[in-house]
């Protein structure tokens, strides 16, 4: 508990508390406005979080990241239209709030369940942070190499309409990290000579590239200007008795749901929703009337894609291995500042870990503030129209871009990852196994070695050991399990429902 | 409809082409012995599987058939490449703020939603924000204006 207080006091600092509002802010901003994900807000802030503090950098772009959780419902419940992918299953029943005239309701509930989950997630995070980290000072090398390749694996596969595909494109991001100086050695690796390379590519070129350009080219041609008719009101926001009875219970089942979802490697945040959706419908009493307008589903993916926003830090913090993408770029940007996460982060950063946390207890506040009040502001945002946007936000990638070493080089480089983002999505791969591979590569590679050389280059070795097995039996397990629910999809013959969570899966 | 399905095939083949140079290259660097694993090994290994798990998209692909509709935006495509490779070609020559200028005007070409005075007003409010921002809010070294000659 006096961690606790002691983070706040850091969190509270005038500084800590202006980064922590701009982030929220922008989170909410991108958040709303289809076609901006917080993936590629968060690695076009990177550059400037040099400047920063690392505690401050961090807290600003973690803010980001659950603030666009927050503004994503907002456009799928006004234009049928999911903000972030984890906002898809709002839409079911969001929208049809919206048309019976009932959408300032929707937004309060939706605002309100939003807030409960991430307040639960952020207690989770609290209390098993530490508890993880007692269990992650086991780790040596070859349980890092195994829990970082079956976690690579299982976001690759997962979160995947194809376990095949979501594997090559992973290979080829694990490939592409490869790029630079050896870690061991400092020889030169697949530089071709040059001089530019040898430090690698910047995470920032990849990330932009990949969800930002190819994300741009896009929406350009998908997008139409949004018709709102309501105009929402603060008194349209007031829900009855019922509402708020009915939707007290989903809210706190989404919360469990999604806390469980959050920490699991490539589940993310959009399966979090998912499950809640269903897992609600499963529950009610009266399940066709799902789909119809009712505050149940939306109360419950809300809570759940929230809580999980929080909770998919536990892994992060407490072992340096991300989950989902948006985690990577987290941990790409926490090792730009010199941070390695993992057992030693919380021993060694002990201010900054509870700093954070303290500062996501504000930004929910922050965010909670912004959204009642001022629903009508970002009802107005949603109306400005795609086309007088994106030239400008090819400007802000461009310059982000430049400003890592001022070398058009990067430029050139930035170009080639958007047309490959681009070919890769229309030809139906995702690319956020990529960039999964091109963070964690250097890190699998590096346990790997020193893991072999431990091992006196026994290779069977390296998959032994009590924490290993059960990961490994776990792993076993989770995949039988897949396959045997895939075949009797099959069997079914049914469309897979699964939500295709491109971007923050 | 076709016997097979185009964007597995392209897709796996690609990605066996990128894990197969890889691995080609990484074969060439020192690969010591399993004890104490060399710069090459790790990038070998995990090129031969990549190409491997490429190949095999490609040959399901081939016997496997699938509607797969591929649409490209041919548009929106070349407009945001010739924008992006402008403010590469533009930067150091002419600096900032006409670099955006030209960046906005070439950009906006790809919807055919944009209107001429819109763009024009978008690619004014731009040069002049991300010279406040950038140049004189946080001072990043980048000229605003630089004459060529």
């Amino acid at each position: 508990m006096a961690e606790l207080l002691q983070g706040f006091s850091v969190a509270l600092s005038a500084e800590n508390l202006a980064y922590c509002f701009i982030g929220v802010f922008l989170g909410m901003v991108v958040g709303v406005l289809p076609g901006i994900g917080s993936l590629a807000a968060i690695s076009m802030l990177l550059p400037i979080t040099f400047y920063l503090d690392p505690t401050t950098a961090i807290i600003m772009l973690a803010g980001v990241y659950y603030g666009s959780e927050y503004g994503g419902s907002t456009a799928s419940i006004l234009l049928n239209l999911p903000g972030t992918p984890s906002n898809a299953v709002t839409c079911l029943d969001g929208y049809p709030m919206a048309q019976k005239g009932r959408a300032g309701v929707a937004l309060f509930v939706t605002t309100i369940a939003s807030f409960v989950g991430g307040s639960l997630g952020i207690i989770l995070l609290t209390v098993a942070t530490p508890a993880f980290i007692s269990f992650a000072m086991m780790f040596q090398s070859k349980e890092y190499f195994v829990a970082l390749l079956l976690g690579l694996i299982m976001a690759a596969t997962i979160s995947q309409g194809s376990p095949a595909r979501g594997l090559a494109v992973l290979g080829v991001g694990i490939l592409l990290g490869c790029i630079g100086a050896d870690i061991q050695t400092g020889m030169a690796r697949f530089t071709m000579g040059r001089i530019q390379l040898f430090d690698g590519i910047s995470i920032v070129i990849v990330a932009m590239g990949l969800f930002g350009v190819s994300e741009i080219i896009w929406s350009i041609a998908a997008h139409t200007t949004p018709i709102i008719k309501d105009r929402i009101t603060l008194q349209s926001l007031i829900p009855t008795r019922d509402d708020i009875a009915r939707s007290a219970i989903p809210t706190l089942r989404g919360t469990a749901v999604g806390s469980i979802v959050g920490p699991l490697p490539g589940a993310g945040l959009a399966l979090a929703s998912f499950f809640a959706y269903a897992l609600e419908k499963r529950f009610s009493r009266r399940p066709e009337a799902f789909g119809t307008g009712i505050v149940e589903g939306i109360a419950a993916p809300e809570a759940a894609n929230n809580a999980a926003a929080q909770t998919a830090f536990i892994p992060t913090f407490a072992l340096g291995i991300p989950g989902t993408t948006t985690m990577a770029i987290m941990l790409g940007a926490m090792m730009m500042h010199g941070i390695v996460p993992g057992p030693q982060f919380v021993r060694e950063n002990f201010d900054m870990f509870w700093a954070v946390v303290a500062s996501f207890w504000i930004g929910n506040l922050i965010l909670l503030l912004l959204n009642i009040p001022f629903i009508g502001v970002w009802v107005r945002l949603l109306k400005i129209p795609y086309v007088l946007l994106y030239p400008a936000i090819i400007c802000l990638v461009c310059i982000g871009v430049y400003s890592l070493s001022y070398s058009v080089f990067d430029v050139v480089l930035l170009l080639g990852f958007g047309l490959l983002g681009y070919v890769l999505r229309l030809i139906r791969f995702e690319a956020a196994p990529l960039l999964m591979g091109f963070v964690l590569g250097p890190l699998l590679e590096e346990n790997f070695r020193r893991a072999l050389l431990l091992a006196q280059g026994d290779l069977l070795t390296l998959f032994s050991g009590p924490i290993n097995t059960t990961m490994l039996t776990l792993a076993g397990l989770a995949s039988a399990w897949a396959i045997y629910a895939r075949i009797r999809a099959l069997r079914r013959s049914e469309p897979s429902t699964l939500p295709a969570a491109s971007e923050d899966a | 409809m076709s016997r097979c399905n185009p964007a597995d095939v392209a897709g796996g083949l690609f990605v066996a082409a990128i894990g197969a140079a890889f691995a080609a290259v990484a074969a060439g660097y020192p690969l010591g012995q399993l004890a104490n694993p060399g710069p090459g090994v790790f990038p070998l290994a995990t090129g031969i599987i990549t190409a491997v798990v490429g190949l095999g998209i490609a040959v399901k692909g081939f016997l496997r058939s699938g509607e797969v509709r591929i649409t490209i935006s041919h548009r929106s495509v070349i407009a945001v490449v010739a924008s992006v490779a402008a403010f590469a070609l533009m930067i150091r020559p002419l600096g900032l703020v006409p670099t955006l200028f030209v960046v906005v005007l070439v950009a906006a070409l790809g919807s055919s939603k944009s209107r001429p005075l819109h763009a024009l007003a978008v690619a004014v409010a731009t040069a002049a924000g991300g010279w406040l921002v950038f140049i004189v809010g946080l001072g990043l070294p980048i000229p605003a204006i630089r004459m060529p000659f």
